[in-house]
């Protein structure tokens, strides 16, 4: 059996807060939803004439508007110089802040360890829509003849990888993954891969995605898949997704180098399953989901009855809902507890793999499963162990979890499960 | 020619920590700590300014324009905007 991959720090930055702390609180507080403003977390947003960016309430009625999963009062000035900012686009400003936050928690010092030892893996979905939407609105809308010269280097996906490694002087493998609502998760396990086979001693791991545009909006209604009213996963007034912006990043070590730095372990990373559905790109295999989950109880050593809490991939879209729910039913006969957190983050897309794995790491520390944010109504036909909101409170299911499984079951049919699990005592 | 030395000497002025300096006395962009890819940015301003488009460096080379130093680009721009 290979070294155990231990998790030595994280950070993240969404809807549902601009750092860890934020995150946690907004995840685990006990505080309370009213059942009339479920989705106050998201913003009403419209794209004016010209305009790629979104414009914020007052809201428009006029105009066509969308549900977004925004990082609230965001200010990239209060993050970088704007000399930096020519070269960053939204997500990989995201991808910086995330990664700032977890090597500042896993306390590593990159001038003091083989920098040709280290990695960086971060996923997009997308990469740079906003800089993309910007060069085509000047030469399609606007008719000028160039484009800023750095419109390249900020729009590639493999920006975000390239800002932390040259960040912090990061010389091992470094490159990003796509595979659109997996990319972090695919992120993660090519890290684990190359840490597991010792090529590396540290990897800075996650995702990034920061899509709240026009063009990108327009898109995705074009599939009828986006919801005007808010994320209930697994609900029976679910109305489909509601896309977020945001970045998660993990720092994964091999076991022995983290001890031999005297480091924190947080958790251990210790399964992992891929599938490809190989079917439809939108249409989803409960197949696909089930042999992901199966992959990854047998890639840890565990068994079906072994698995404490499921943070679900739950985008609340119906394909998605029933196909994950007959998936994990078939899979777990224990029935263990299940949320969706994209109901407070949203659906952060190519970031979302590493936000709801910090999730389910935050989950084990607080020994509670945070609730879907989808009221009372569960859909019958999504027969799971949900852990929702009751009478307008967030119920927290206080558990002993030491694993946790994460889903991502990606547009194309390209699925991820990660399974984290307690360090040992 | 002095107000495109001076036109440019500002937006050459936003790429260095040293504005005070005469940039047509440096032997390089580089000697006014001006690297490859501000040198990019300084071009695209000074292109968007005068509206005109510089050639690609090996075209300008064939020209018997270079482009190393301040004094060049002063030259290549003047050159530009009289043949438009």
């Amino acid at each position: 059996m290979s070294e155990r991959i231990v998790v030595t720090g994280m950070g993240c930055i969404s809807a549902a807060g601009v750092n860890l702390e934020e995150f946690n609180d907004t995840l685990f507080g006990m505080h309370k939803v009213s059942t009339t403003n479920k989705t106050s977390r998201f913003s009403k947003i419209s794209f004016s004439e010209g305009s790629e960016t979104p414009s914020d309430v007052p809201f428009n009625t006029d105009e066509r508007s969308f549900l977004a999963a925004q990082v609230k009062r965001y200010k990239a000035t209060n993050y970088f110089p704007q000399k930096d900012l020519k070269l960053l686009d939204r997500f990989a400003q995201f991808a910086l802040i995330s990664a700032d936050e977890a090597i500042k928690h896993s306390k590593i010092d990159f001038a003091q360890v083989d920098p040709y030892r280290c990695a960086v893996v971060h996923g997009t979905s997308i990469g740079g829509q906003e800089t993309i939407e910007q060069s085509y609105s000047q030469l399609f809308e606007l008719g000028r003849t160039r484009t800023h010269p750095f419109t390249v280097p900020k729009l590639l996906p493999s920006a975000a990888a390239s800002q932390i490694s040259m960040k912090y002087g990061i010389k091992g493998p470094s490159f990003s993954t796509s595979s659109a609502c997996s990319s972090a998760g695919h992120a993660i396990a090519m890290a684990t891969l190359m840490l597991r086979c010792n090529l590396i001693d540290v990897a800075v791991v996650g995702g990034a995605e920061a899509c709240i545009t026009k063009g990108n909006f327009y898109a995705w209604d074009g599939l009828r898949v986006l919801s005007p009213e808010g994320c209930f996963p697994f609900s029976k007034k679910r109305s489909g997704l509601v896309i977020g912006e945001g970045a998660g990043t993990l720092v994964l070590e091999r076991e022995s180098f983290a001890i031999g730095r005297g480091a924190k372990i947080i958790a251990v990373l210790s399964g992992m399953g891929m599938t490809s559905d190989a079917h439809n790109v939108v249409q989803p295999l409960a197949k696909g989901a089930e042999f992901a989950m199966k992959a990854a109880l047998e890639d840890a050593d565990l068994t079906e009855y072994s698995i404490d809490y499921i943070n679900a991939h739950g985008s609340a879209t119906a394909q998605n809902d029933l196909s994950e729910s007959q998936a994990i039913k078939s899979v777990f006969p224990s029935k263990p507890l299940v949320s969706s957190t994209k109901s407070f983050h949203g659906h952060v897309l190519g970031a979302g793999a590493a936000i709801e794995a910090i999730a389910c790491i935050l989950a084990m520390q607080n020994q509670t499963v945070p609730p879907s944010l989808s009221g009372s109504d569960q859909d019958p036909a999504c027969d799971i162990s949900l852990t929702q909101e009751h009478s307008g409170l967030n119920i927290l299911e206080r558990t002993n979890i030491k694993h946790a499984l994460s889903n991502s079951f990606a547009f194309g049919g390209l699925n991820i499960s990660l399974i984290f699990s307690k360090n040992r005592e | 020619m002095n107000n495109i030395n001076a036109q440019i000497a500002e937006i050459v002025a936003e790429y260095t920590d040293s504005p005070q300096v005469d940039f047509s006395m440096a032997n390089s962009f580089e000697d006014l700590g001006i690297d490859s890819l501000s040198l990019v940015e300084i071009i695209f301003d000074i292109e968007e300014q005068f509206d005109i488009k510089i050639p690609a460096e090996a075209e300008l080379q064939a020209l018997g324009l270079p482009i190393s130093t301040f004094t060049d680009v002063v030259a290549i721009v003047q050159h530009l905007v009289e043949k438009k």
